[in-house]
């Protein structure tokens, strides 16, 4: 049995109740622990590897007590889920004024950003998770990322942006860390192609709960969880 | 009946009065201006050194027009290594009056460059400013939804300021072969390849000069008949020149006749005004001294002083200085220079 460490922000939430409610399947395959937090913890955080664990302080949460985290090193595989949590980005206010190149003929009103601009954003919002996955990489037997949902279906309506610079700003996000990944030869547990249609999430696989605008549904988590395991995930045919 | 025809001019009028007799932070009368100009909309654009007329108009509060801001998610020194806040629009450095009618007849005539799009690498520059987008863009489709942005963004400014202040820098400049195109670097320098084939030098000459900017002015107030201008000639040296002559000499004919363009055309138009940032840096006076040691930059001093003689007769009343804008905050000790694409052939060269 593979003992496996998932940890990050609230889509670790998630994953633990699919895992719990929906993964008897699964487990026998590993045994998982799960620790989830406020994912504003990953913004600013400092952290030190020592010979037995990885040390994880944030307190960039404000009103909440710090974040304090030991991860032991020895997990035969660990899982990071935030870097490539979106939301903050097709999310920012700055889509109501600025839009990117290929969304500037359908928002006439809009600035123009290049996506330079845009990636220099988002790597320095990153920058300190990145630092953390390189130290974790070379301190680890396996270190893998976790991708959560893409936009969920009701993003562009809630937030009255277009449908197309959400899922733009998304890629953008998402093609920053890839990118960066990549070059770290780092891999990610990728959401699977079912999940999500023309750049957003199908509601089969987001969360049901009404004002949440970026967890997945417990389908979501136990195809992202059947991949993490090497079980080939399936399209559900009906929730 | 006079004695002779300066026996009444005014203290200005002299040397020994306006200059030789006073220190030189006490010259005055050098630059009459708009005295309304803080109720005025203010575009800037031209060589380095009109960088600091921007600046310095955020910096006292005047009505500044900055046509593409940045984004807010960029932090000040982001926003400006995307070239933001540097001139009103993010054209970048128009060296030359020939680059400064192009824009307008992009803008107003449907002037479509040829060879406009250069490559380095695999990424995509705007030859025509190059240096607004440092690391390029990612295709040549951003490339020109990025310049169909700037060329509606500098239309809505020709339309709609009231004061346009130019800075020349150069008259030598590479031009595309097929349509005469002059850029503001060579290729070769920031991106593109050099052919000879496809890419001439040249150095434009005191008609040509003259022609291009009295069509910017006409062209301009087509479509905004009260505009003014105020025209400046860059008190920073050529990086390199192209020609057979020293650098020293290829600066001294550069600048004397943009300084010819600029006093004649100030004398011939209504409303256009020349203000004498050249004289106040590379006048005896001041004896050099507001150059930095490499003797081509200009001091943060220097740039202060000439920005004092430009605001001097203007009614700041209700203007609402910034004080903790990015001009001020930054780190000028280099005045400003760092978006000055010129300078690179400079750096190529050592």
């Amino acid at each position: 049995v593979k003992s496996i460490c998932i940890f990050g922000d609230s889509h670790v939430g998630s994953l633990r109740r699919a895992w719990r409610r929906h993964g008897a399947h699964l487990q026998e395959l590993a045994s998982i622990d799960f620790f989830s937090s406020h994912g504003a913890y990953w913004g600013r955080f400092e952290h030190s590897v020592s010979d037995d664990v990885i040390r994880i302080h944030s307190n960039s949460v404000k009103g909440r007590s710090p974040l304090e985290l030991d991860i032991r090193r020895n997990y035969d595989l660990i899982v990071f889920s935030s870097p490539l949590h979106s939301s903050p980005t097709f999310r920012h206010r700055i889509w109501h004024k600025y839009c990117l190149p290929e969304q500037s003929e359908e928002h006439p009103k809009h600035h123009v950003m290049s996506y330079a601009s845009g990636e220099a954003w988002i790597t320095r919002r990153l920058q300190s998770r990145f630092s953390f996955m390189q130290d974790i990489k070379s301190s680890v037997p396996q270190f893998v990322v976790f991708e959560p949902p893409k936009p969920l279906f009701r993003v562009p309506t809630r937030y009255q942006l277009s449908r197309s610079l959400v899922v733009a700003a998304d890629e953008l996000h998402r093609g920053v860390v890839f990118k960066w990944l990549h070059q770290s030869g780092i891999d990610a547990i990728t959401a699977p192609e079912f999940t999500h249609q023309d750049g957003l999430t199908l509601e089969n696989y987001s969360t049901a709960t009404e004002g949440d605008p970026h967890h997945g549904s417990f389908l979501y988590s136990i195809a992202m969880l059947e991949k993490l395991l090497g079980v080939q995930p399936k399209p559900a045919i009906a929730v | 009946l006079k004695k002779h025809p300066y026996i009444d001019l005014p203290e200005r009028s002299f040397w020994s009065k306006a200059i030789a007799s006073r220190h030189a932070t006490e010259i005055a009368d050098l630059f009459q201006g708009y005295s309304d100009l803080a109720k005025l909309r203010v575009a800037t654009a031209g060589s380095c050194f009109a960088q600091h007329i921007g600046r310095n108009l955020i910096k006292r509060g005047l009505p500044y027009m900055d046509m593409e801001p940045p984004p807010a998610i960029l932090t000040a020194g982001e926003a400006d290594r995307f070239g933001y806040g540097v001139y009103s629009c993010r054209y970048g450095n128009i060296y030359t009056t020939r680059q400064l009618r192009q824009l307008v007849d992009e803008v107003f005539s449907g002037r479509n460059p040829v060879d406009w799009i250069w490559q380095k690498g695999n990424r995509c520059f705007d030859a025509l400013r190059p240096g607004v987008e440092p690391d390029g863009f990612s295709s040549e489709d951003e490339v020109r939804a990025h310049r169909r942005y700037h060329l509606a963004r500098v239309k809505l400014m020709f339309e709609t300021l009231d004061v346009f202040v130019f800075t020349m820098g150069l008259t030598e400049c590479w031009t595309s072969t097929t349509d005469g195109t002059a850029y503001p670097t060579a290729p070769g320098v920031i991106a593109g390849t050099f052919r000879p084939e496809s890419y001439a030098f040249a150095n434009l000459r005191y008609p040509e000069i003259y022609e291009d900017a009295s069509y910017v002015i006409g062209k301009i107030r087509e479509v905004n008949p009260k505009s003014r201008f105020i025209l400046t000639v860059s008190p920073v040296p050529l990086a390199a020149t192209a020609t057979d002559n020293h650098v020293l000499v290829a600066t001294t004919y550069s600048k004397s006749v943009l300084r010819a363009v600029a006093g004649d055309l100030a004398d011939d138009f209504d409303n256009v005004l020349y203000f004498p940032s050249y004289e106040v840096i590379t006048g005896q006076p001041n004896r050099h001294a507001f150059y930095l040691p490499d003797m081509r930059n200009v001091a943060q001093a220097g740039v202060d002083h000439v920005m004092t003689h430009f605001f001097k007769n203007i009614d700041l009343t209700g203007a609402r200085a910034t004080t903790a804008s990015k001009a001020e905050n930054d780190d000028d000790d280099e005045g400003g220079y760092e978006h000055c694409e010129e300078a690179l052939l400079d750096r190529e060269a050592v």
